[in-house]
């Protein structure tokens, strides 16, 4: 038995004591340099272009499905990747690993891209097509697809937001009690009455719990609603129950690459050494290798069976996502076999290949460049799933009877892509500035729960498991 | 917290390697119910063999029935090993220790209790016996390797291969330590089978070593071989079958078939072997916990599959979902499903106190597997007993006598097997055992103590 | 000889449902007799059966005959399935089931989607005297193997070794298979699709012609010509 004021690492030259978390991460984050003021700068005013490609895109009419191909594929990748982040941060806090927690809040601060998602998401509802005479999970009921897939949104949304507001609580009542100017004032409001007592953590660690699977089950619906209704309903012919789950898992790999991407971001650019750590990368890194592969294995467990039992409407969409037109002499001229390519080659081929290497993944800079391809890799995945189904308008039959012709990216589209990601950076750097980016509540926990001892003629580290 | 006893090597010698060095009643008694489950099947077996599959079931269009029902089964235990023992290992669960052999070995019986299905249930067992060996034997033709029944076999050997090299590897320092204890034929024998261990540093590093790469290498295995095997059903052209989403459904099933199992075989390894110093209650709480995230994805899954059968609006489709949800007896059976797979175990497995309670998760777990096997059932039959437009055929499947005694049996091969592999070796690792006394460190927090693990510490960060 | 490709036409509107294909099959190819035991227990064999439906309520009830029989599939799923080739296509266009190397995993059978593959699950025995009718051309399977129709590939392969030697394609033409030689309405048709003079390809062609379940995509070699039914404008303007 030892007795430990959790504030001691034994060995000498440790970096991290809870003065230390204090200083930079309570009062240093908070401190907002002209760096940060230019980003915020740039970023809102970006953010306005999204709105104005939007406008763009009404004007050009609602009518015709085909045109706003592209709008689908940038809607969807964002949104993608973007509720895909804080699944990565739930599930490593569900497995209690301990060194996700410097991590943990620049996960989970993403959920803040849900109103964005929102807002972008009401054109899709707009402008899909309707259910009547397609194949789709609603039957004939007259209120799909727009009313459950509305309210899956909301609730994902307000669930990631609520996630989000009750970790933030204790460190809002940090700031609330040491910081200074319009980030105390804002965090006093916010915080309301937490004092850290007993009863307050049992109750925040239940509720972050509970809200922590809500968001998964919200998670996991919504994209299996989203994901049938405007993807697999406007292809005549296709049924495929993996796709909603192959749509979920890439969104949390596609999560995870910006996840390491920030991480390396905020060591850079942030001065957050300390805390993105080559431990963390590697951690990052592993998951980011588990769901490349669980990409492949999703793709092939519908390919594999549409494939062998060869029956034509199933051919069809081989040649819609993967092949493209065999008798095409070229395969230049079959844009769905090269984007099936990039998708394929940029999610998984080159990520295995690299990541599988225990010196790319313990390290720090690979993993980021990883995580570079593996959004690119995502951009080629959603283009070929979105564009080319949007690209159809022929409505029910048995199969598709002709691959489409694809309709390609406008410049309302690459507003609405800069308007996107600008203004979720916008929000993003905004609520840092009250709370930072790194939890000071998690890592002090961290402190607690670890630390170093001598063993022998070494040292050894005991962690502390709680349950 | 909870009151963990401190052992000395000597007293977890005695308690783990006891059913090694005597034949005690309880083990001797514990013996009778799965031999004679097994005669049963025995006597099933040869009186197919010699009559013909005409004493099953079978008929057209339902060519296959219980067997392959209980094959596919079998393969979803045998997941159970490389989970806790594998994926547990990678992860650093302190609390896999007593679990892993136990598990890693029902995944070795298992697997080759199914084996024995795809045999029993060809028309010619005594050729299919030796004909998908990839080898000519002058008949101048190979299997046919676009056959889903050719990559059964290879998936499932080589995951039978990977889990003994596993096991194997864990078990010799628990061979030396028998091999040091006893004497004559007996200590020569273990002498061999523990390879000259003599505990070395370097010698646990290897084996350390071994452990993890066997545990990462064998994990697209265990996602394969289960994906291969629901490919059987999925690749064809059946209707209710040829579904995208059985790969994973299958896998995760398969975990969720295994990993109760594995509760299962933890209250009764703790009974019957009296191992109450070494499998504790904070063990069935942690198997708890993981199980109701485990069950929770094969639901999402589940529900997949149950959403999409109404997706295209096809019409035998929907007659095969018709029979599924409405005919007897799969209302019965759904419901039956639905609930004990999930519906009853899952709620009561969020409460703490239900977790610990040793004897509730003993009955939950055996809850858990009477739904999967019936979740198989459900999934396999009603498609091939309604399978294509031409309704002059449909017929319904009901077993036999033999069919049922042979899927008796085969709970009652996978527990014998397990039950004379505990008097070979303990089926506690000792080596675990004593690594984990000597791994734990308990830490006062004010008025709390919360257990501790020492681990290697390499970085010079700490979180 | 492969530039023929063996096919079949059977006229739905011709059939009367006699069930004399069924009766012809069974004697040439030594399909054992069913009993009233192989119905109950659904496993009677007949490589060609005779489907039954019903329409309408009485008095207007009518029976619908559909013959059905291996379809021998261009793009057959029985055949990547069986793990000891045991069932290939031939380069005549015919689906050929090997008997002696058959396993019984009964696979092809489930994905046939015709149920036309039927599975010997007893051992065949005939009564003491009906042993001098079986047909020494054909196998005689035992318990565990699978089985189908083959286009009576024995009549085939002796066509062929009479064509050669006589050294002319009469034997070929003339070819008939049991169930196409019994039919007494002519309902099956059977020749050489690969011949634009046979009768079988001009049927081919007939505005009647479909393939059951086309949209699995299988490629059968045997088209059904429609039922012709003379109400069918009434019906249709009566919905």
């Amino acid at each position: 038995m030892q007795n430990t004021d959790g504030n001691e690492a034994v060995i000498p030259g440790a970096p991290a004591t809870q003065e230390i978390l204090t200083q930079e991460l309570l009062h240093d984050s908070l401190q907002t340099g002209s760096r940060m003021r230019k980003a915020l700068l740039i970023s809102g005013v970006l953010s306005i272009l999204g709105f104005v490609g939007l406008f763009m895109h009404f004007a050009s009419g609602t009518s015709d499905h085909t045109t706003w191909n592209f709008y689908a594929v940038i809607y969807f990748y964002v949104f993608s990747v973007t509720m895909g982040i804080p699944m990565a941060g739930i599930g490593l806090r569900m497995a209690r690993a301990q060194w996700r927690r410097p991590t943990s809040r620049s996960a989970e601060l993403f959920a803040i891209a849900g109103p964005i998602n929102l807002i972008f998401f009401i054109p899709i509802l707009l402008v899909a097509p309707p259910i009547e005479g397609r194949n789709s999970l609603w039957m004939d009921w007259a209120l799909a697809p727009w009313f459950p897939d509305i309210i899956m949104m909301v609730l994902l949304v307000v669930t990631g937001l609520a996630f989000l507001y009750v970790s933030l609580l204790p460190d809002l009542a940090s700031v609330r009690d040491h910081g200074t100017g319009r980030a105390q004032s804002i965090a006093a409001t916010l915080s309301r009455d937490w004092n850290g007592t007993k009863s307050q953590w049992s109750l925040h660690k239940s509720a972050l719990g509970i809200l922590g699977a809500f968001y998964i089950t919200a998670y996991a619906m919504t994209h299996l609603v989203l994901a049938s209704d405007f993807a697999m309903t406007l292809v005549p012919g296709w049924k495929d129950p993996i796709f909603p789950a192959f749509h979920a898992v890439t969104g949390i790999q596609m999560g995870a690459a910006l996840l390491i991407i920030t991480m390396y971001l905020l060591r850079r650019l942030g001065g957050l050494g300390r805390y993105f750590e080559l431990e963390q990368f590697w951690g990052y890194s592993r998951l980011l290798l588990a769901l490349s592969l669980f990409y492949f294995y999703f793709w092939w467990c519908a390919f594999v069976l549409f494939w062998y039992a060869r029956l034509p409407h199933e051919q069809m969409v081989i040649a819609l996502f993967i092949s493209g037109d065999y008798s095409e002499a070229s395969i230049f001229t079959r844009p769905q076999f090269l984007m099936f390519l990039g998708a394929i080659g940029f999610s998984f081929i080159l990520p295995f290949l690299l990541l599988m290497w225990n010196i790319l993944r313990r390290s720090i800079v690979a993993p980021t460049i990883v995580g570079v391809i593996v959004l690119i890799g995502g951009f080629f995945d959603r283009m070929r799933l979105y564009a080319n189904s949007w690209s159809i308008d022929q409505v029910g039959g048995h199969g598709l009877h002709h691959l489409p012709e694809v309709n390609a990216p406008t410049i309302p589209d690459l507003f609405v892509l800069i308007g996107m990601v600008s203004s979720i950076l916008f929000l993003y750097l905004l609520v840092s500035r009250v709370v930072g980016f790194v939890s000071l509540w998690e890592t002090r926990q961290a402190l607690l729960l670890r630390f170093v001892k001598p063993w022998g003629v070494g040292h050894a580290s005991v962690v502390i498991k709680p349950e | 917290m909870q009151d963990r006893p401190t052992l000395t090597p000597t007293q977890i010698n005695d308690e783990l390697l006891w059913p090694v060095f005597s034949f005690r009643k309880r083990h001797a008694v514990a013996f009778i119910p799965p031999m004679i489950l097994l005669m049963g099947g025995v006597a099933a077996v040869t009186i197919l063999i010699y009559q013909g599959l005409w004493v099953t079931g079978l008929q057209r269009p339902a060519f296959w029935g219980f067997f392959i029902v209980n094959f596919v089964f079998w393969i979803g235990v045998s997941h159970a090993g490389t989970m806790i023992s594998a994926i547990l290992r990678l992860t650093q669960a302190e609390w896999k220790r007593p679990i892993t052999r136990a598990a890693e070995v029902m995944t070795i019986f298992s697997l080759v209790t199914s084996l024995l299905h795809p045999v029993i249930h060809a028309g010619r067992p005594w050729r299919i016996i030796y004909w998908l060996i990839p080898y000519d034997f002058s008949r101048g033709i190979w299997p046919d390797v676009r056959s889903p029944l050719v990559w059964d076999p290879i998936a499932i050997t080589t995951y039978l291969t990977g889990s003994i090299l596993f096991v194997f590897t864990a078990l010799i320092p628990d061979f030396a330590l028998i091999r040091d204890q006893s004497t004559g034929l007996r200590k020569k024998i273990y002498g061999r089978l523990a390879l000259g261990w003599r505990g070395t540093p370097r010698q646990w590093k290897l084996q350390g070593i071994f452990g993890l790469l066997m545990s990462a290498l064998i994990l697209p295995v265990f996602v394969s071989v289960h994906s291969i095997v629901s490919w059987d059903f999925a690749v064809s052209v059946v209707p209710a079958w040829h579904v995208t989403v059985y790969a994973p459904y299958f896998v995760i099933g398969a975990v969720h078939s295994g990993v109760s199992m594995v509760l299962t075989l933890m209250a009764l390894m703790r009974w019957i072997f009296k191992l109450e110093n070494y499998i504790w209650e904070d063990h069935f709480d942690a198997v708890g916990r993981l199980l109701i995230v485990i069950a929770t994805l094969w639901l999402f899954f589940f529900f997949l599959d149950f959403a999409y059968s109404f997706y295209t609006r096809e019409e035998q489709e929907l007659a095969v979902m018709e029979r599924r949800l409405f005919e007897w007896p799969f209302n019965a059976i759904t419901v039956i499903m639905v609930f004990t797979s999930y519906v009853i175990p899952i709620p009561l497995w969020l409460s703490r106190r239900v977790r610990r309670n040793i004897p509730l998760m003993f009955w939950t777990s055996i809850l858990v597997n009477i739904g999967m096997w019936l979740e198989r059932y459900f999934l396999i039959i009603p498609a091939i007993e309604r399978k294509n437009e031409l309704t002059f055929l449909w017929s319904n499947y009901v077993p036999s006598l033999i069919e049922s005694l042979v899927v008796l049996a085969s709970f009652g091969m996978v527990g014998f097997l397990l039950l004379l592999f505990a008097k070979v070796v303990p089926l506690v690792p000792a080596w675990e055992a004593k690594e984990g006394v000597i791994f734990r460190e308990d830490v006062q927090f004010g008025e709390v103590t919360l257990p501790g693990i020492i681990k290697e510490t390499e970085e010079e960060n700490v979180w | 000889m492969s530039d023929v490709k063996w096919g079949m036409v059977v006229d739905v509107d011709k059939c009367s449902g006699c069930q004399a294909c069924v009766i012809a099959c069974m004697a040439e190819n030594n399909i054992p007799i069913n009993l009233d035991r192989d119905y109950t227990e659904n496993r009677s064999i007949a490589w060609i059966r005779i489907e039954r439906y019903w329409e309408g309520e009485y008095p207007d009830v009518k029976a619908r005959f559909l013959p059905v029989l291996c379809q021998h599939c261009g793009n057959a799923p029985c055949e990547p399935v069986c793990p000891v080739y045991a069932t290939f296509h031939n380069d005549q266009g015919m689906n050929i089931q090997v008997y002696n190397r058959c396993v019984g995993t009964r696979y092809c059978a489930n994905n046939c989607p015709y149920h036309a593959r039927y599975f010997n699950y007893r051992r065949p025995t005939w009564p003491e005297t009906y042993n001098n009718y079986l047909n020494p051309d054909v196998t005689v399977r035992d318990r565990g193997i699978m089985e189908k129709c083959s286009f009576c590939v024995q009549r085939i392969n002796a066509a062929t070794r009479i064509a050669k030697r006589e050294g002319n394609e009469d034997a070929i033409a003339g070819l008939q298979t049991a169930c196409a030689q019994a039919c007494p309405t002519d309902a099956l048709v059977f020749g050489n699709l690969n011949n634009a003079n046979s009768e079988v390809s001009q049927l081919y062609d007939d505005e009647r012609s479909y393939v059951l379940q086309e949209s699995i995509g299988t490629q059968p070699n045997i088209r059904y010509l429609k039922k012709i039914d003379e109400h069918a404008a009434e019906k249709a303007h009566a919905h």
